[in-house]
């Protein structure tokens, strides 16, 4: 019975709210998942193995094996994996500006349900104890009105019944963003940017960070050196896109 | 589907339409609207997916019909009340059931009527009445417990082309009757409140807050601020109106979906701004969700004190759908949304669907997301991270601008069809005016409103500010009205015109949104069909070969239009009413000229300086480009002759005195000849002294001898004046006095028109004169009964028609 009126109020909603792409506006069917249309979901370019086992970037060459990669070798992350859902690029690259730029936050729940749903190599979500978005700096927080990386998060949280801490780690320096810095400035650019400034709550647990890029890998490190210091067990890295 | 919504939107519509076309009688309706939904439970059954759709828009097709039929046609009024209209006064007691309307003049109530007293007996009756009042220093409410002595009358029609339709407009309102009290001692409120708690609650907030506008705020102001904050808009003094209406700015003062989204966004973005004080709340919750859900409460709170009017119902409905769907967070297809807005309100109140404000907002509406989005499609793309404050502020100045020239597009024929005038100056007067009057002074009045029970120190502190703006806001509008190019003058377009309007409209935007070189066949085959029908119209204005003879209902008075062969044409006397305000010129004779696609009269008459020939000529001389004026030159003490010279004077318009002596005038190849009155000869009354004109035309001859009586007809027989027409409007309206049958005998007419009002208190056409007709074998016909009368001579041909057809008149 309860399906039942489910499936009315869906429909009835259907019909009174249409689904459409979320990236392109384009008119969709009901049987499309995610809310996005063919022509985007086939423009999202999906992280596969052969990756770096570490910090999950992919090789061009699609027969080879997975290893670490150049850079991981020359200098080991401190986290145990980094994956990421697919490219920045394409479609990826629009919806993750739409949601943090333009504010869709209905776009981000839908990212962060896609994020869930994705089989990663070597990395199985549900070995987490804890989730763990990157924080902004308050005054980011401000004036952007939300965290992404935390609606990313609570999708994932909830999809596996995992807890959330938005709290534990905080971001106490206002950096500048990384977006237009090179890797070396980003680097010290973020350096002692983040807190722990709840110990007791990460205290050997096996935390998944979650953010919505990863381009350089800076700042998921700094976070994770944070992490481990405080005591947390191990950490592992998720994000939507990848560059 | 992309927009599931519309093609059952459209559907309802043609139900509507349909049932309003027409009447179909309510038991096959109902049995159609039956078989159509039996047939939708058998689909459902068998869930077969296009009999599902076929039957869902069967039903809401005679659903249509249904609920606008209920409306049109309403059982028959109890015999109780029927039986008093149009006879002696009555004393009726009823309770007011809508919020009083002020004008200046008067006070309009509702009054559902509980009881009627007659000779001493209660009867019993349930029936909505307009009552007219017309008392300085009194005032109603809502819920007010009345007894009035009242004359009941069925309300009246001014029927020419293109005329409002006052009668519809009442039907619609569920009104059948009306009555007006004049005297102070006919009516009385026997208790206060009657109506529902909340609503008589409300209604004291109102009041309170109506006093501290007036208050903390004079005229015109005050007046503006009522508009906006309690939605009373009828006591804006006329000049202010006119400056808002040449300016275009007026849909401003009527709250529409644009005032209540104004409030929905500031609430909002104050709802946001606060969340964004707390960096757990923001963590904690959606923050766009929360602002959407919590600005509904300032959004109710507004439609409530605005008075809870059906246009503000309407705005609010279609702004409430705007935010579940951001409640529901689904990428909002809002062309859908706003279909699901009107389909709600047309399911409920069908009648919406004829009224003005319904269809401009919807338009508006719609043409602002058709057409923005194609104007924002020529703008290179932005990302909104890469660019700075500056530019930002640019880009939200140009959108604005596209969103105000959307909706000026969108509704430029509407307002072209209902006002009959556009402005030059609407997207700059927008620019400058929304954000005074919907960013400043809306919320500031309404912050009044809120903290009217805290403070009333502080709440008259807001009003004052506001209306300091309102202020501004006027001498901005003030100085932009003044140019002699702000607003031009506009004939009504057709449907078809209008059609084409927006079909064309549609498909441009759709060519720059998508670029695709088959709509731009479409738009060639649009202009050319656009270009064929303009010329047609203008070609038959020309009129080749006929002459046409209008006799107008202007209710008891007269005004006829003869449009000559060539186009020319001349309009003699302009109605009017003694001791009115009703302008019979603005709301009758000019918007049957504009609906005959009358910009220019060539020559205007005025046969006799009494109000009821002179009124209504003084807004034609206003608002029309006039070449020449004729009068017998004899002046009159009263306000609208005054005002009649003084236009004429400003205006510089050539005024010509005639009599009998001026030449003949030949226009189009028919003669004009003065017959009356002698340049010099015996004294006359100012009735006998009338201007009587004979047109003559293939020796057709049509004579209009205005109120001349028995001795000018006399006299006119004696000097043997050629009068022998075929055409004879009735002297005197068919007065007492007039109209003897010596004279009938002499201008041998085969048709009489009378120009009268229903049931007019002099009894006009007298039953002689219909006796003496029926015996010659003269056919007679009445502007009251017929509504305009329209003669075209066409070669020697004689044929005639009118508005309300016969058939119809001798039931």
């Amino acid at each position: 019975m309860i399906c039942k009126t489910k499936m009315i109020v869906s429909g009835l909603v259907d019909i009174l709210f249409p689904k459409r792409c979320m990236v392109c506006g384009l008119s969709i069917g009901k049987i499309e998942q995610y809310s996005f249309c063919p022509e985007c979901i086939s423009r999202i370019n999906f992280i596969r193995s052969p990756l770096c086992i570490s910090c999950g970037i992919p090789f061009a060459d699609i027969y080879g094996t997975s290893h670490l990669c150049g850079d991981c070798i020359a200098s080991r992350p401190p986290f145990t994996v980094a994956r990421a859902l697919g490219m920045y690029e394409k479609t990826l690259l629009d919806a993750i500006h739409l949601f943090k730029y333009n504010g869709k936050i209905a776009l981000g729940e839908i990212l962060g349900e896609m994020m869930a749903q994705y089989d990663y190599d070597s990395l199985d979500i549900r070995d987490c104890s804890l989730l763990v978005p990157v924080p902004l700096h308050t005054l980011r927080l401000k004036e952007r009105g939300f965290n992404q990386a935390l609606i990313l998060a609570r999708h994932i949280a909830n999809k596996f019944s995992l807890p959330l801490d938005f709290t534990a780690l905080k971001r106490s320096v206002d950096t500048k963003p990384q977006v237009n810095l090179g890797r070396s400035k980003r680097v010290k650019n973020i350096k002692g940017a983040f807190d722990v400034a709840h110990e007791e709550k990460i205290r050997g647990k096996k935390i998944l960070l979650v953010d919505d890029v990863y381009t350089t890998g800076s700042t998921v490190r700094e976070c994770t050196r944070v992490l481990i210091e405080k005591r947390a067990k191990k950490v592992s890295v998720l994000t939507l896109a990848r560059a | 589907m992309q927009q599931p919504i519309i093609p059952l939107l459209i559907f309802l519509i043609s139900g509507l339409l349909t049932g309003y076309l027409i009447e179909i009688p309510g038991f096959i309706a109902i049995l159609l609207s039956l078989a159509s939904l039996t047939g939708l439970l058998f689909s459902l059954v068998k869930k077969r997916k296009v009999y599902i759709f076929s039957f869902i828009i069967l039903s809401l097709f005679f659903f249509g019909i249904l609920n606008i039929n209920f409306y049109l046609h309403p059982k028959p009024a109890g015999k109780n009340i029927s039986q008093f209209t149009d006879k002696e006064k009555v004393t009726i007691e009823g309770v007011i059931c809508k919020n009083p309307e002020v004008s200046p003049h008067k006070i309009d109530l509702v009054v559902a009527t509980k009881r009627i007293i007659n000779g001493g007996i209660y009867i019993p009756t349930d029936e909505k009445i307009l009552l007219s009042v017309r008392i300085k220093d009194r005032s109603f409410k809502c819920g007010d417990y009345i007894r009035a002595k009242v004359l009941l009358r069925v309300p009246h029609n001014f029927n020419n082309p293109g005329g409002f339709d006052y009668k519809r407009y009442l039907l619609f309102r569920g009104i059948r009757l009306r009555g007006s009290v004049n005297n102070p001692t006919h009516i009385v409120v026997i208790r206060e409140n009657t109506g529902n708690i909340l609503k008589s609650s409300l209604e004291g907030y109102r009041t309170k807050l109506r006093k501290i506008i007036l208050e903390h705020s004079s005229s015109p102001e005050s007046k503006i601020l009522q508009a906006l904050i309690l939605g009373e808009k009828r006591e804006i003094p006329g000049e202010i109106r006119e400056n808002f209406n040449r300016t275009g700015i007026s849909h401003v003062l009527a709250i529409s979906g644009l005032h209540i989204g104004i409030i929905a966004f500031l609430s909002f973005i104050i709802i946001r701004w606060i969340m964004k004080t707390s960096g757990y709340l923001l963590l904690r919750f959606n923050i766009i969700k929360v602002s959407a859900l919590y600005s509904i409460i300032p959004i109710m709170s507004y439609a409530l004190i605005a008075g809870y009017s059906i246009s503000t119902i309407r705005a609010t409905i279609m702004i409430l759908c705007f935010l579940i769907a951001i409640l529901i967070g689904r990428e909002r297809d809002l062309l859908n949304t706003l279909a699901f807005a009107a389909f709600l309100i047309l399911a409920f109140s069908p009648v919406s669907l004829f009224d003005v404000s319904f269809q401009l907002s919807f338009i508006a509406v719609a043409a602002i997301l058709i057409i923005t989005p194609a104007l924002n499609s020529l703008l290179p793309k932005w990302k909104m991270n890469e660019i700075s404050r500056t530019m930002k502020i640019v880009i939200r100045i140009v959108l604005f601008i596209f969103v105000s020239f959307s909706a000026a597009i969108g509704t430029a024929p509407l307002i072209a069809f209902y006002f009959n005038r556009i402005s030059t100056m609407t997207l700059l007067s927008n620019l400058l005016i929304i954000p005074i009057i919907g960013f400043i002074v809306l919320p500031v009045g309404l912050f009044a409103a809120a903290v009217l029970p805290l403070s009333a120190y502080l709440a008259g502190i807001l009003i004052k500010i506001s209306s300091f703006f309102i202020c501004i806001s006027n001498y901005i509008i003030d100085y932009l009205s003044h140019f002699s190019f702000s607003s031009f003058t506009v004939t009504n377009p057709s449907i078809l015109e209008v059609f084409l309007y927006y079909a064309f409209i549609f498909l441009s935007a759709r060519l720059i949104h998508s670029r695709r070189a088959k709509f731009s066949i479409f738009l060639a085959v649009i202009a050319l069909f656009y270009v064929g029908i303009f010329a047609y119209i203008n070609i038959k204005a020309i009129n080749p070969g006929k002459i046409q003879v209008t006799f107008i209902d202007v209710g008891q008075g007269s005004s006829t239009l003869v449009r000559f062969p060539g186009g020319k044409n001349m309009l003699i006397d302009g109605g009017g009413f003694y001791g009115e305000s009703f302008d019979v010129g603005r709301y009758v004779v000019a918007p049957y000229l504009w609906h005959e696609r009358i910009k220019r009269v060539d020559l205007i008459v005025l046969t006799h300086p009494h109000q009821d020939h002179l009124a209504g000529l003084v807004f034609i001389l206003k608002n029309f480009a006039v070449n020449e004026v004729w009068s017998n030159g004899k002046e009159s003490e009263s306000e609208s002759y005054k005002e009649f010279t003084r236009v004429i004077a400003e205006r510089g318009i050539p005024h010509r005195i005639v009599s009998s002596d001026t030449p003949e005038k030949i226009i189009g190849g028919a003669t004009v000849r003065i017959i009356h009155p002698p340049k010099a000869g015996p004294e006359f009354d100012t009735n006998n002294n009338s201007v009587v004109m004979k047109i003559g035309y293939n020796n057709i001859g049509i004579l209009l001898p205005a109120d001349i009586e028995e001795p000018a007809e006399k006299f006119l027989m004696v000097n043997g004046a050629d009068m022998k027409s075929a055409i004879l409007l009735a002297p005197h309206h068919g007065a007492y006095t007039a109209v003897t049958p010596s004279f009938l005998g002499m201008v041998h007419p085969e048709f009489i028109v009378s120009s009268c009002g229903k049931d007019n208190f002099f009894g006009y056409p007298r039953q002689e004169l219909l006796n003496i007709c029926g015996k010659m074998g003269v056919e007679i016909l009445r502007t009251d009964e017929n509504g305009a009368v329209s003669f075209t001579i066409d070669g020697t041909d004689i044929r005639y028609s009118c508005y309300v057809p016969r058939e119809s008149v001798r039931e």
